[in-house]
């Protein structure tokens, strides 16, 4: 009887694990569909494209649209500024994030209540855009790098997510600590923060995608001076005038000449900046999912 | 040495917790709070070149505006159908796909397969909603096709044309776009729980299933928790990027959201305290929500925001 | 980790380089007494979707050169009004200043021209000329300086890119190049076609489709102002006799334009896709020769054009047809050229220096710049054969055409933001080469030859209207200032827009019986939602353009 048994959960186990992969495998097609398809359109003449049917393979193959946003050597520049202000951010928010959650995780803390409501309605509260306007211009943030790093310091969402897997982290480590003399600085930084590991991955990674795609503050606040464009903000520029040339391509002389293949539409080079934006992201990735993971063996140590 | 009061006493012994977090709040209530006197715009009819003692007032002119047109309201309705059904499928979707995930042992399999799934996160809407139209078309339409290969349809069906069909074809965007990318933070969740907890329930007997029930469930619950919380107060942010890019003149009245209303009668027009107006109202309407999200958490014992 | 801290040295460098870099000011009037042209560099917002300029652009260079400007541009990226609300309230403005709107200069954004172009500026008071009196405000102040439509000599331009009823060149040869003239002939024509031939490659044959996506949307309200023989007024019709503005969106002409739809529809001729599809299906649907006629502003399908030509299809593209209701009806499809008053360039009240400024767009409005910054550099675009006739070599025509080398060649920006010679050269040439009709023969394609002989025209504008009669004096109506933000009339225009969508859509998918139905359902929505106010609001700018111009 017990063999019996022992078998039957093993198949059991198996159909499980073979219908879940089975199922995964399908749902890894479903979402890989959108990204694989973009990348078809960004390899397909934009000629080509406009007649549509473009699914999984490039019909007429071309690197034009990608020859033509880096044909200005802007888009290296901007790219920087974007890296800069994407580690930066990442850096600033995550330590401040932590620390915050980490201080208002304190069960005695004296304003942890009021605090905490300020902080939790500050993500629901919304000023509108021209009184944030008038704030950056008053703190002389305009027209500069500083505009990307500091109005993104804190997002009480990720506080939040924060907080709430600092609960998981026992008080006995934490008064252990401060029995040995500790201050609540150092257990911050030497407890708090390597045991929070995978959840400060997680917002790491929210932020960073966030900063990368972020383009709106630099029309609003940046747009005057071309330095500090950051990629997203270029590839957008991009998308625009690619609109404005098609409805030139009417014009006299260029419905004549064959000349596919310089032709660009915004549905190629949409195409095309989507995965120059998104590949970076993509790049780093894999790196951050390692401490995902490392997570798994720091749980062990509670206790 | 004189004894201190009890408050200040506390106080002292909390320097470095005050120190670590007083310059972080003050930084919120500049950032966050200092501009709300931005508020006033609704009761105004705010022009920006003027300063602000020069605006007139309007006291709640454009609140009777936006309440007493029907336009409005129904977006008020479509708002709230499309948030709440694009949040459940999203809560039930990404807790499920993080579960079974979390049951695939391959690392690198696993890996990968997350990877993919938040991918069409990093698409914009635009991409996605051109995606969906050419899939729901009548002509070589994916969607189409298959229903009558399967022999479920026997025409065709115009399916972005029929109002009833819209908030459906809304969730099914929502998911596909973000249902890898909201597991995120259910694995790292679950990346967290102690992996004693399992050996020992393996020793009690329990099986794949019992243990996804009896212990992975619990332990992400607060994140779950917390984050229902969260997105109930945001019942009135449906968004409006994919409805406004998947609508059309036959469905406009089940596709049209809050932002859409505020998109085309406020910011395109430059009328900012429309746009004000309508913007405090979710804010006040959202943070109620939150509050009584928060108290129902707290009668239940469960876990909540404040 | 070495990697991270390099690239931490690398940012810190970078930003305090970003941080301290402030040139130091210097005394422009010192500069001014000395050279009235001193170098300087001029910052530009503009509304135009284009790129920045290469830092080596050649035609950059020249000005640089010649008249000692350098431009830095700010080129709105996103929503007009969110950068312009922010703009305005801060006060931060660049020194010049495009508009499309009358926001700016409410604000006091910017400072008045005439007095200094009476001054310093007579390129640009002879170019525009007998408009000059039409760029004032209501306040009499001309406070920007539009453009496009200022026409030197003739109007050359032998395409038409216009409203129209647009057919497939191949239906039309098919018939034998007909004469087609009235709605019912059209429609005729396109159901004839598609009955003998009911697939176009193998795919269903769709004999007119309506792009209603969005903000084209106007291509499935704007055909019956062209039906009944009114030239483009934007939403209304100008009454030529009492001078009284009326929307046609409710008009006996409307009903009899959309009765005809329904009809069409009924009979399976309408597009199904077409109140669903958005618009790169609609360019996709054409760009497979599957559509036979379509009402649309030519720009907007240039692509779908290209994209059959480059299949092998160039016989499944569009030729524009003046189409009326009734025979006795003069088309008004093609008109003269006006300047597009609404939209310009302004000098802002932060300009440190109006006087250079004027001298610098002065000397931009010379023919000698003008012709660089249209045709290119003599000798590197374009040169003069033997004959002494200007003419490009094939290569050359070929960069000509492809707007990607345009974006990094020409100083499209220039071009498009500050005022600009259309029209002829005082030789008589045309502003754009390409009309040139040696250069125009030179790209011709055989189709289209082929099209010209049959009606024995000479361009595709001909063809539409060969003489246009002229414009009435408060033509056209669309470059007049639209309504106030948060004004009723604003707001009853967003939303007709908006009931237009639903109805106009749902009247032409109705069955006939309940088409007077809907209809009369329609107008009354329409007139719950205020046009009136609209109407009188056009009317009251109307008057005042009449009032101006009659002066």
């Amino acid at each position: 009887m017990m063999k019996i048994n022992i078998s039957a959960t093993k198949i059991e186990d198996i159909t499980f694990n073979v219908l879940n992969a089975l199922l995964m495998v399908l749902l890894s097609a479903i979402t890989l569909y959108p990204f694989w398809n973009t990348i078809a359109v960004s390899f397909n003449e934009a000629l080509d494209t406009v007649r549509g049917g473009i699914n999984l393979l490039p019909r007429k193959w071309t690197l034009y649209n990608y020859k033509v946003i880096f044909s200005n050597s802007a888009i290296f520049h901007a790219f920087f500024i974007s890296v800069a202000r994407t580690v930066i951010n990442m850096v600033t928010s995550v330590f401040f994030t932590a620390m915050i959650a980490y201080v208002l995780s304190r069960k005695n803390f004296v304003f942890r209540k009021p605090f905490t409501v300020l902080l939790v309605l500050s993500m629901y509260v919304n000023a509108g855009l021209i009184p944030t306007y008038f704030l950056m211009k008053n703190l002389h943030l305009l027209n500069s790098f500083l505009v990307y790093i500091i109005p993104g310091i804190i997002y009480a969402f990720n506080f939040i997510v924060v907080r709430t897997y600092l609960q998981t982290i026992p008080e006995s480590i934490i008064e252990s600590v401060r029995i040995d003399g500790g201050s609540d600085f150092t257990i911050f930084l030497k407890i708090v923060l390597p045991l929070s590991r995978p959840v400060l991955a997680t917002i790491a990674l929210f932020v960073a995608v966030g900063a990368w795609n972020m383009w709106f503050d630099t029309m609003i606040y940046n747009s005057g001076r071309s330095e500090l464009h950051t990629l997203q903000y270029k590839l957008m520029e991009y998308l625009q005038s690619s609109q404005a040339q098609s409805r030139s391509a009417s014009d006299v002389g260029s419905m004549s000449l064959s000349q596919s293949v310089s032709v660009v539409t915004p549905v190629s080079i949409r195409a095309a900046i989507t995965v120059i934006a998104a590949l970076p992201i993509l790049v780093v990735y894999p790196f951050m999912q390692r401490h995902f993971v490392v997570g798994l063996n720091v749980g062990g140590v509670k206790e | 040495m004189k004894r201190q009061s009890g408050f200040i006493w506390k106080l002292y012994t909390q320097r470095q917790l005050l120190v670590m977090s007083i310059p972080i709040m003050l930084y919120v209530i500049l950032f966050s709070y200092v501009p709300l006197w931005g508020w006033t715009m609704a009761f105004q009819n705010f022009k920006p070149a003027k300063s602000f003692f020069e605006q007139d007032w309007v006291g709640l002119r454009w609140f009777s505006f936006l309440f007493s047109d029907e336009v409005f309201l129904r977006t008020i309705r479509n708002t709230v159908a499309m948030s709440f059904i694009n949040t459940s499928l999203g809560f039930v979707t990404a807790i499920g796909f993080s579960l079974l995930l979390n049951e695939v042992k391959h690392l690198m399999f696993k890996r990968s397969i997350q990877t993919i799934s938040y991918l069409p996160h990093f698409l914009s809407w635009v991409i996605v909603t051109g995606l969906v139209s050419n899939m729901l078309a009548v002509e070589n339409g994916a969607v189409n096709d298959l229903l009558m290969f399967l022999g479920i349809i026997k025409e065709p069906i115009l399916w972005l044309s029929v109002p009833n069909y819209f908030w459906g074809i809304i969730g099914a965007t929502y998911v596909w776009k973000e249902v890898g990318w909201n597991t995120i933070i259910y694995l790292a969740a679950i990346s967290g729980i102690d992996p004693t907890m399992y050996e020992s329930a393996e020793i009690d007997g329990c099986n794949r299933y019992r243990k996804m029930w009896h212990i992975t469930l619990p332990s992400i619950r607060p994140t779950i928790v917390i984050l229902l919380i969260m997105s109930i107060g945001r019942i009135l942010d449906a968004g409006f990027e994919m409805q406004y890019l998947l609508r059309n003149g036959l469905v406009q009245d089940m596709s049209d959201t809050i932002d859409i209303y505020v998109l085309m009668f406020g910011l395109q027009r430059s009328n900012y305290s429309l746009a004000t107006a309508a913007g405090l109202f979710k804010n006040v309407v959202n943070i109620s929500l939150i509050f009584v999200a928060n108290w129902i958490a707290k009668k239940n014992g469960q876990e909540r925001l404040v | 980790m070495k990697m991270m801290k390099y690239l931490s040295v690398a940012i810190l460098c970078f930003l305090s380089a970003s941080l301290f870099a402030k040139g130091g000011k210097e005394d422009l009037a010192a500069l001014a007494a000395k050279d009235p042209r001193y170098p300087i560099t001029l910052s530009v917002f503009t509304q135009q979707p284009r790129q920045q300029p290469d830092a080596d652009n050649k035609v950059y260079k020249y000005l640089k050169e010649k008249l000692g400007v350098t431009i830095k541009w700010d080129i709105l990226v996103g929503e007009i009004a969110q950068k312009r609300g922010v703009m305005i309230a801060g006060e931060d403005y660049p020194d010049l200043i495009e508009i499309n709107e009358t926001q700016f200069i409410e604000a006091g954004a910017l400072i008045p021209l005439e007095d200094l172009v009476e001054q310093y500026g007579p390129n640009i008071k002879k170019h525009f000329g007998r408009h000059w009196d039409s760029l004032r405000s209501d306040d009499g102040h001309i406070y920007y300086l539009t453009n496009w439509g200022v026409y030197h000599g003739r109007n050359q331009n032998p395409d038409y890119n216009q409203s129209a009823l647009w057919v497939q060149k191949e239906v039309l040869k098919d018939a034998g190049y007909p004469k087609v003239a009235t709605m019912d002939e059209y429609f005729d024509l396109l159901s004839n076609y598609a009955k003998k031939h009911p697939t176009v490659n193998g795919q269903p044959t769709i004999p007119f489709t309506i792009l209603t996506y969005d903000w084209h949307a106007f291509c499935l309200w704007n055909p019956p102002n062209f039906l009944a023989g009114y030239p483009n007024d934007g939403n209304g019709i100008v009454d030529p006799e009492t001078r009284k503005y009326k929307t046609f969106f409710t008009m006996d002409i409307s009903k009899r334009w959309f009765k005809k739809l329904n009809e069409m529809n009924q009979q399976g001729l309408v597009d199904r896709s077409a109140f669903t599809d958005n618009y790169d299906q609609y360019l996709a649907k054409l760009a497979s020769g599957r559509v036979l006629g379509m009402h649309d502003q030519g720009w907007q399908f240039g692509n779908a054009n290209s994209s059959l030509r480059d299949q092998d299809m160039y016989n499944r593209t569009f030729a524009p047809l003046p189409i009326v209701f009734d025979e006795n009806i003069r088309p008004r499809y093609r008109d003269w050229p006006e300047p597009n008053l609404g939209r310009g360039v302004g000098i802002s009240i932060n300009a440190k220096d109006p006087v250079r400024i004027i001298r610098f767009i002065n000397e931009l409005l010379s023919e000698e710049v003008q012709r660089v910054i249209e045709w290119g550099i003599e000798g590197d675009d374009w040169q003069f054969n033997d004959k002494g006739e200007p003419y490009r070599t094939p290569q050359q025509r070929e960069d000509w055409n492809n707007s990607s080398w345009q974006e990094q060649n020409r100083a499209l920006l220039i071009r498009d933001v500050f005022p600009t010679w259309e029209g002829s050269w005082t030789d008589g040439y045309p502003t754009e080469l390409s009309y040139y009709y040696p250069e125009r023969k030179a790209t011709l394609m055989k189709e289209d030859q082929e099209f010209l002989e049959a009606y024995k025209v000479g361009s595709f504008a001909e063809f539409v209207d060969a003489d246009p009669p002229p414009n009435s004096i408060w033509y056209p109506t669309w470059n007049m200032p639209n309504p106030p933000d948060g004004s009723d009339a604003q707001i009853a225009l967003q939303r007709c827009d908006q009931t237009m969508r639903k109805y106009l859509s749902m009247i032409i998918l109705a069955n006939p019986g309940d088409f007077d139905k809907l209809w009369t359902e329609y107008v009354d929505q329409m007139n719950k939602n205020g046009i009136a106010t609209y109407e009188a609001y056009m009317q009251e700018q109307l008057d005042k353009r009449i009032a101006e111009r009659t002066k």
